[in-house]
């Protein structure tokens, strides 16, 4: 009750109550005209104090939030909402907007800037190319191998600032960041491109944003594979419809039982803040939730990620995309600018 | 289907169920339980309200959370039950009951022409005349899939058919599967086993709590449930059968005869498990109307226990029906009443006497928990209304109890306690005789196999011949 009073639908509601229950006395004569007359000014007053000046305050709140203004906690406090639900949307505005919650997407912005300034593109692969060339005068050919993928990666990853890619590009990227592994792991891993062969060079075509494969594949690696006895077989397995294009990053690993998968298909699909918080990081899933909230900045909702996984049997991660062979055809092309 | 969430009387039905199924594709979906099956079935069909995710059918949204229109989305339902008009034809059934159906007038000849290719391309031979009601069930079945083929479904779900229909029957209407398949049509094949689901599909989609946990792409995937959907605790060895020719069968029939049936012949031992496979379900409701006397075989005769019977109380056997919940259980009475019921033939003071029905209480409370007493009967969950019924017969203690399609649609959690069940009764000494179209499951606790033919002698296998075929 305490907590209903708080909203305004349950004021007026109560203030309605209270104007019939006059009217009714009234009719009857139960009560005496002037005390209807005073009972209807009390209901006035208490409609002033408790419906209209709340409201007014809560428009302004909501009229500064919508200029720009960042809200203070007390600030959302003192606003009384029009319904449970309402308050329930102000308490994810204020989660999702808080100062301190923006001044944490601000200082990972800056730390990712800082960052990309300290490398300088020329300058690490004129060093990488240096190594290789020591390494093949050496004769360590491994050595030499791995220098240029890791050289490949790096300038895929750091260069190509463009938001979209082919899937041929992107696929690429991932045999470049798979042959790295397998310095690591040898024979233990294997990967697989699939597709219609009659459709392959249509799906090659297909845009899609870029980064999109390759942390899937490494999370496979590093959740799935990593752990299982015996070699990891991973597949990238490519279809195409009409409208849709769906990748399916599977492993054979160690799968994930129905609660955790439960947990982290939830954290997909919501354009949840996860990214901006460090504690969630832990409990992993981080990268797939990144790629699938800027699928679903691209190119809307009902496109994204889902995971599939068995205990056991191994998980697989569907992407689903729109199938374009433009940039152009972005239904959201202002987030590419 | 992309993250379809929805509720449905207050419960969460669906909880982002995400699957995509390609134009031609048969894809198997293995329900580890029942949670969400109907509700997928009505998104599918009109277009349920949704509280998250998107529908699409044939590259078109249908229905999303935020808007749902509901309307016919021409996808075929094919279950079990035969979803076909009675005292129609097969033509009427299949063009005039069709909902574009605009003509004022049947034109039988033309409907008969429209037909023929139909049946041409899939072997079938049907007269567009008959009768539904002529028809078997794996007819019924080939009349549904071409209803919605006619009706212009490109996707169709078939729930649940192994259940209904023999091995012979189930290889054709695989073979009609695939042809569809190969023209374009859609086919989502629900079925509670595995290694049937690989028979005929291309990818089974795991279902649990109404999410898809994982889509399988090869048999080489076998995932673990923690159900079995078999029975796996020690079955001991198959019991003494008695000289043939004595008086020591539990059960015996001897060269019964009917319309379904022809000179079927089999015995069965106190406590053997005998399963008796037969190609339509027709024979098993003629079997089963010889036994309780409903109508009399044109030859031969059944004895139970050495004794000729022909009546249903005091026959010395009970009949467990198909989906037992649904035709065994008084949910007007409490759960004790329900269990006592028809024991006073063993126990005639039982509804007299209180204290005999508190003992019965007391006795059974220990096997099947002391809540349940106190529950309605219509409030208990399915598992605990099988082992009502299971136990209601087990407190009987009849010489033979015959089991109809005791599997079907049971999940797999209830198919691994179904199997308990039966083992229950094998371990009373009664005879259990289970009546099944289809072998799944029911090998796994049989030690008799008979299969019968239309047309041969009938088929006998024991124990370890078929575990021999089975594993290999």
């Amino acid at each position: 009750m305490k907590q209903r009073w708080k909203y305004i639908s349950f004021r007026v509601a109560v203030l309605f109550c209270g104007i019939g229950a006059l009217m009714v006395s009234g009719a009857l004569s139960l009560i005496p005209p002037p005390a209807v007359l005073a009972g209807f000014a009390a209901i006035a007053a208490a409609g002033w104090l408790l419906v209209v000046r709340p409201y007014l305050k809560t428009s302004e709140m909501i009229r500064l939030f919508l200029e720009g203004y960042t809200l203070s906690e007390s600030q959302v406090s003192e606003s009384r909402p029009i319904s449970g639900v309402t308050q329930m949307l102000f308490d994810q505005f204020q989660e999702f907007l808080s100062p301190a919650q923006l001044f944490n997407m601000n200082k990972r912005q800056a730390q990712y800037l800082a960052l990309q300034n300290q490398i300088n593109p020329h300058f690490l692969y004129n060093t990488l190319e240096g190594i290789r060339s020591e390494a093949l005068i050496a004769g360590l050919n491994d050595v030499a191998d791995m220098t240029e993928a890791l050289a490949t990666f790096f300038r895929y990853t750091i260069t190509k600032v463009e938001n979209l890619v082919s899937v041929e590009e992107e696929l690429q990227n991932c045999e470049t960041y798979f042959s790295m592994q397998q310095y690591r792991f040898g024979d233990r891993l294997e990967l697989s491109i699939r597709c219609e062969p009659k459709d392959k060079e249509e799906i090659y075509r297909c845009r899609i944003p870029k980064l999109t494969m390759q942390p899937i594949l490494e999370n496979s690696i590093i959740h799935g594979t990593e752990l299982k006895v015996g070699t990891g077989h991973m597949a990238i397995h490519l279809e195409l419809t009409e409208k849709r294009l769906l990748i399916r990053v599977s492993d054979d690993g160690l799968g994930m039982d129905e609660e955790t998968l439960m947990r982290l298909n939830e954290k997909l699909g919501k354009g949840n803040f996860s990214i901006a918080k460090q504690e969630r990081e832990a409990k992993g899933g981080l990268a797939l939730a990144n790629v699938d909230n800027r699928i679903r900045l691209l190119f809307g909702d009902e496109y994204g990620l889902h995971v599939f996984s068995a205990p056991g049997v191994g998980t697989d991660v569907e992407i689903s995309l729109p199938a374009i062979g433009s940039d152009r055809e972005v239904k959201n092309r202002e987030v590419l600018q | 289907m992309e993250r379809v969430s929805c509720v449905e009387q207050g419960a969460v039905q669906l909880d982002g169920f995400n699957l995509s199924i390609l134009t031609g594709e048969i894809m198997g979906l293995l329900p580890v339980n029942n949670h969400g099956l109907s509700a997928l079935i009505k998104i599918l069909q009109s277009n349920m309200p949704l509280s998250r995710g998107y529908v699409y059918y044939r590259e078109k949204q249908v229905n999303t959370w935020r808007h749902s229109k509901p309307r016919d989305n021409r996808i075929g339902l094919i279950q079990s039950e035969e979803c076909l008009v009675e005292g129609l034809t097969v033509a009427d059934n299949i063009f005039v009951l069709h909902p574009q159906y605009k003509k004022w007038m049947v034109n039988p000849p033309n409907m008969r022409k429209q037909l023929s290719p139909f049946l041409e391309s899939i072997n079938v031979f049907i007269s567009a005349d008959t009768y539904v009601d002529e028809l078997s069930v794996f007819e019924k079945i080939v009349v549904d899939v071409l209803k919605s083929v006619v009706a212009g479904c490109r996707l169709i779900v078939l729930q649940d058919i192994s259940a209904k229909v023999g091995e012979a029957e189930l290889k054709k209407l695989h073979e009609l599967l695939r042809y569809y398949a190969k023209q374009g049509i859609t086919f989502i094949y629900i079925d509670f086993h595995l290694k049937e689901l690989w028979r005929i599909c291309d990818k089974v989609a795991l279902m649990s709590n109404g999410r898809i946990l994982k889509v399988l792409h090869s048999e080489s995937e076998s995932p673990n449930f923690g159900y079995t959907g078999s029975y796996n605790g020690s079955r001991g060895p198959s019991p003494v059968v008695p000289a043939k020719g004595g008086r020591g069968f539990a059960f015996e029939a001897k060269k019964l005869s009917g319309e379904f049936i022809k000179d079927l012949s089999f015995t069965a031992a106190a406590g053997e498990c005998v399963t008796l496979q037969h190609m339509d379900i027709m024979a098993f409701r003629e079997f089963l109307s010889f036994l309780i006397g409903e109508s009399v075989p044109q030859s031969g005769e059944i004895r139970i226990d050495g004794k000729k019977t022909d009546c249903l109380f005091g026959g010395g056997f009970a009949v467990i029906q198909e989906l037992p919940t649904e035709t065994m259980l008084f949910y007007e009475m409490s759960y004790l009443d329900n269990l006592c019921f028809l024991l006073d033939r063993r126990l005639p003071e039982i509804w007299r006497s209180a204290a005999a029905r508190e003992g019965v209480r007391r006795e059974y409370s220990r096997i099947l928990g002391g809540d349940v007493f106190n529950k309605r009967v219509d409030a208990l969950s399915k598992i605990e209304k099988y082992e009502l019924v299971y136990t209601r017969v087990a407190i009987q203690k009849p010489k033979v109890a015959f089991c109809v399609q005791p599997f079907r649609r049971a999940d797999m959690e209830l198919r691994t306690r179904i199997l308990e069940l039966i083992k229950m009764l094998l371990d009373k000494e009664i005879t259990v005789v289970l009546l099944a179209a289809n072998l799944a499951d029911s090998l796994s606790i049989s030690d008799k196999l008979i299969r019968i033919r239309k047309d041969g002698p009938d088929e006998v296998y024991l124990r370890d011949e078929f575990l021999a075929v089975e594993s290999s």
